[in-house]
């Protein structure tokens, strides 16, 4: 022996059952941290490609900026390219148009449309004033190829060009309409249009930095410009999206992601020092002769301290290389989940490769947890007297311990309940982690509600393409209903009319008018799941009860009765979302709404499509569009929404399971550890005459005590908790009000209910089948 | 009347290589009210022999009756049950509870059958183990002699028939080991208790009324000191 340190490896391999819990805990925390950064490591990686994809990588843009301003700019070493665009109807308010469709004008250069935002996707950029790119969409809407003529027509006359590509800024803007198209032609030609209809211009300049940090260092070279040539604010942009994913943004959106990806490191962080210094805390009770001993034999505390400390680090030594592992290989098999299994936006995450930023922070996680960690069991260790080694009681804890008050309980259940709260720090650290659990799931459960409400197409109703009036006019015929449903490929189609601000009077005051939608029996029977309160089978047909929306921004209630033009209708019953704004809605059959207004059109008719469709049913749908009817095509952002929320669905789902799993170990751990420590003792009261029965009631009741605080602290915490974030963000953009989750309670009670009856079993089993003799008369 | 009769108790650790024998076919009875000391020296069995009357642990062979009957024909839960209520521990290193008081750790054995204590006779044994000022203090609070002292009391709160005690004055001075053991032989008096106890020192042997030796597992009977 070189030194007493070298007491480590012995007595760590005299405690190995010990130190296999507080390892599995290293093991945990590293793989935890390591999986979740390398993951959204990989993720923010493949991300910042489909962003620029999305939304140019550009890094700032200027408007109205003087010619001189930017060729200043342009000197810059750090500028990478400099591009133009200016545009011209994207609102499709003006008579511009092309081939019976509105047209929105682009003008732009090329640095801007091919480097830039890189929009071509078929054939080539026009490169004279007599070609033009079309968006996408132009192929179905105007059934143009590459090489025909278009004629575009404005208030001045008509011009003529050529399809020399497809491909467009804003994919997603025009992707799956018929009703406007973009058309990119030169600089030249668009300068061309816009002087002979006499419109004024306002190009703009997208600046291109060599790296996205160069345009924060540049940001003083334009605030300069901009001073110098007196610009407004608002007249330079950032692309936050590019510059957001290298962390360069000054936007807050962006900032926010960042944020959470730290919280959740502290979160992390805080759960594995909860979770080591828990078991390390345990494992120095238990040895308390043991230091008792080092102190007899002439260890100074400080020396005690450094012990405790490298014992803790001489852990890292094998749990941080398994730790760092396992994450890596379960971020692999969570990407290639992502990869293949999600697929849409995800399909660009790379499988295989080794993220530095999930090694480091790994690493760093577990040393930080186990030095943070070992702090408190160190000075409990060093505080430890010489005389503990000769005393003949153990002790777990200071000596100033509480006395027992027996208010005529069982003694066992006592015995128990004591255990559990005897020691405050460990009652607290028990309490917290199943607390933590409870509010986490609690929190994330409102997150995912949240998720849900952004991405309104996961209802059963949504439709994969619509047919809508212009302005929410009436302007479709319920015979076209029937007409799409009989093309081939259409699984679905429902109608719906709408019609705002109709004068009414209300048993409600206060209420000068309504809104009123029609749901068809598909709509209706769809709804049927999203009922709040009453019956919905009672609007069928034409009848005298409607339904509305259960929202705060809705004043209309359950019971109120409502006269529209003489007529009375009473609300029955609500459901929570409706397809229209919920505020004032009425809802009421297809009969009913022409019975109260006298009107017969629909206002949207939605279609779902089935295995067989193809473009043809598409073709087909799209000829119902018309300059007053827009047709749309969603099933790709249904498509993607869909993925998105599935992702994010595994990924909360995941997180919660792994930090379910770690309170379920933890709480097993920790209890097995307290009977460990409280093996002797059980001995002696096993040989005074203590039966099993009586044994693993007291087990059982101090695993329950831990329970029954977690869960009131849990909810009396996660509760208001749900309720703050349900308001913060559910109640304010959606409207729902909050109430209690009573099936997440239930699965909540069950799982702790579950972990402390799996953590009472093994360890009551264990001291069960241990000889008495065993226990007792040994120092 | 034999409270106690051991036959022919074996008992083997381990096996092969590794087998000790720690007991070799001991025999012998304790009638009901003797005080019997076993001596030996140390690692000759005297532990084992102990256990196996308390049915802590089960012979390789033979056989215990405690009043008649056979203790390890009991079903676990019977015998824990009757262990209870018949027999009275008291250990070297004192194994008192360290979150009970002093008069919580006595009535223990007491709680432990649902039953309720009798303040009567607690208070008589307070007042013998001479505890009575400190009834509410905790074990860490008292020295060592007073923890055994509680620790007896424990052991007697049940009126147990047998009491066992394996070197209760190991860990004590000759001074409190001579009082533990007055103490002891007093408060048993009065209820004709039987005592086997394990020690070390001659003097406290002397006061036996009977001493058994053990040597390498086997059991010779001195029988009546002083005889
Ligand atoms: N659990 C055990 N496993 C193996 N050997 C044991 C065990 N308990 C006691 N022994 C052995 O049995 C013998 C008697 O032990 P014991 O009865 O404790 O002696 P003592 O007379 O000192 O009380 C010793 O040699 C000891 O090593
Ligand atoms: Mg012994």
């Amino acid at each position: 022996m070189k030194s007493y340190l070298s007491l480590i490896p012995v007595s760590a391999r005299v405690h190995r059952r010990q130190n296999r819990m507080t390892l599995l805990c290293i093991i945990i925390s590293v793989f935890l941290v390591t999986a979740i950064f390398s993951v959204a490591d990989m993720l923010i990686q493949s991300n910042s490609g489909t962003m620029q994809e999305k939304h140019g990588n550009w890094h700032i843009k200027l408007d109205n900026i003087p010619q001189d301003a930017v060729d200043e700019l342009g000197r810059r070493s750090d500028v990478k390219g400099i591009g133009w665009a200016d545009s011209f109807n994207t609102d499709a308010d003006k008579p511009y148009e092309i081939g019976g469709r509105k047209a929105a004008l682009y003008g732009v250069d090329e640095t801007y449309i091919a480097q830039l935002v890189n929009a071509l996707e078929e054939g080539r950029l026009p490169q004279s004033g007599r070609e033009v790119m079309l968006s996408d969409n132009a192929g179905l809407a105007l059934d143009v190829r590459l090489g025909d003529q278009v004629t575009v027509h404005t208030p001045a006359g008509d011009t003529e060009f050529t399809v020399s590509g497809f491909g467009s800024d804003d994919r997603e803007y025009y992707q799956g309409q018929t009703y406007m198209v973009a058309v990119y032609m030169t600089r030249d030609a668009f300068h061309a249009i816009m002087e002979a209809n006499a419109v004024e211009e306002h190009p703009s300049c997208y600046i291109q930095f060599q790296k996205a940090s160069d345009a924060s260092d540049a940001s003083d070279a334009v605030s300069e410009i901009q001073q110098k040539y007196d610009l407004a604010e608002e007249s330079i942009s950032e692309n936050t999206a590019t510059m957001g994913l290298s962390g360069q943004s000054r936007n807050q959106s962006i900032r926010n992601v960042y944020g959470i990806a730290a919280v959740l490191f502290v979160m992390v962080l805080l759960a594995g020092v909860l979770m080591i210094s828990g078991s390390l805390n345990s494992n120095v009770s238990q040895r308390i002769k043991f230091f008792g001993m080092m102190r007899c034999i002439g260890a100074s505390r400080q020396q005690i301290v450094r012990f405790v400390r490298l014992e803790a680090l001489n852990w890292c030594k094998n749990a941080v290389p398994v730790g760092v592992v396992l994450g890596t290989l379960a971020s692999w098999g969570i990407c290639a989940y992502m990869h293949y299994g999600i697929g849409g936006e995800f399909a660009t995450v790379r499988i295989l490769s080794v993220s530095p930023v999930g090694l480091i922070s790994g690493v760093l996680v577990g040393i930080i947890t186990v030095l943070l960690a070992a702090q408190a069991p160190a000075k409990r260790a060093a505080k430890v007297s010489p005389m503990s080694a000769v005393s003949g009681n153990s002790e777990l804890t200071s000596s100033k311990r509480r006395v027992i008050r027996r208010k005529g309980r069982k003694i066992e259940s006592i015995l128990g309940i004591h255990h559990a709260t005897g020691s405050r720090k460990n009652w607290f650290l028990m309490t917290a982690s199943f607390a933590l659990t409870i509010i986490l799931v609690l929190c994330f459960s409102i997150g995912l509600d949240f998720a849900r409400g952004l991405l309104p197409d996961l209802k059963s109703w949504q439709p994969d393409i619509t047919l809508n009036g212009y302005a929410n006019a009436l302007a479709l015929e319920q015979g076209t209903k029937e007409e799409v449903k009989r093309i081939s490929g259409v699984k679905n189609v429902f109608g719906t009319s709408y019609l705002d601000n109709i004068a009414a009077t209300s048993s409600r005051q206060g209420i000068g008018h309504v809104n009123l939608e029609s749901y068809d029996e598909y709509l209706l029977e769809s709804a049927k799941e999203n009922v709040v309160e009453g019956n919905l089978s009672d609007i069928y047909g034409d009848s005298d009860k409607v339904a509305t929306v259960y929202n705060k921004d809705n004043p209309l209630k359950v019971g109120d009765k409502v006269q529209i033009d003489g007529k009375e209708v009473e609300i029955t019953c609500s459901v929570s979302s409706s397809l229209f704004p919920s505020e004032l809605l009425v809802i009421c059959s297809q009969e009913t709404f022409e019975r109260l207004t006298g009107e017969r059109g629909l206002t949207m008719i939605g279609v779902q499509l089935d295995g067989n469709a193809n473009d043809e049913t598409v073709r087909q749908i799209s000829k119902f569009a018309g300059s007053d009817i827009i047709f749309s095509d969603a099933r790709e952002s249904v498509q993607e929404n869909t993925t998105t929320y599935m992702a994010m669905q595994a990924g909360v789902y995941g997180f919660l399971v792994i930090i379910g799993m770690v309170t379920m170990f933890y709480i097993i751990n920790s209890i097995s550890i307290s009977v460990a420590a409280r093996t002797k003792q059980y001995g002696a009261m096993r040989a005074v005459g203590m039966d099993s029965r009586q044994l693993t009631r007291m087990i059982t009741a101090e695993a329950f005590t831990y329970a029954v605080s977690g869960l009131v602290v849990g909810c009396g915490l996660g509760l208001p908790f749900s309720y703050f974030l349900h308001t913060l963000l559910i109640a304010r953009y959606f409207g729902t009000i909050w109430r209690p989750p009573i099936v997440i309670l239930c699965g909540i009670v069950v799982f702790v209910t579950a972990c402390a009856a799996a953590a009472v079993y093994a360890p009551a089993k264990r001291i069960r089948n241990m000889a008495i003799t065993d226990t007792i008369n040994e120092l | 009347m034999n409270l106690l009769e051991v036959k022919s108790v074996s008992k083997t650790y381990g096996e092969g290589d590794v087998a000790v024998q720690a007991l070799r076919s001991v025999s012998f009875s304790v009638m009901k009210g003797e005080f019997v000391a076993i001596v030996g020296e140390s690692g000759s069995g005297k532990s084992t022999l102990l256990n196996m009357i308390g049915a802590l642990d089960t012979p390789s062979f033979g056989k215990v009756y405690i009043d008649s009957k056979d203790i390890f024909a009991m079903k676990e839960r019977n015998l824990t049950v009757f262990r209870r209520r018949n027999i009275g521990f008291i250990f070297q290193s004192f194994n008192l509870i360290p979150e009970l008081t002093v008069e919580q750790n006595i009535i223990f054995p007491v709680l432990l059958d649902y039953q309720k204590p009798d303040r009567r006779y607690l208070e008589e044994l307070l007042a013998v183990l001479n505890l009575r000022e400190r009834r509410h203090h905790l074990p860490s609070q008292l020295s060592g002699g007073q923890q055994q002292r509680v620790a007896i009391g424990r052991a007697l709160i049940t009126r147990p028939a047998l009491i066992l005690a394996d070197e209760p004055t190991g860990n004590l001075d000759t001074q409190n080991s001579r009082e533990v053991i007055a103490l002891l032989k007093e408060a048993s008096r009065n209820y004709e208790q039987t005592i086997i106890m394990i020690t070390h020192s001659r003097g406290i042997a002397q006061k036996a009324d009977r001493i058994l030796q053990v040597s390498d597992g086997e059991l010779t009977d001195f029988g009546r000191c002083g005889e």
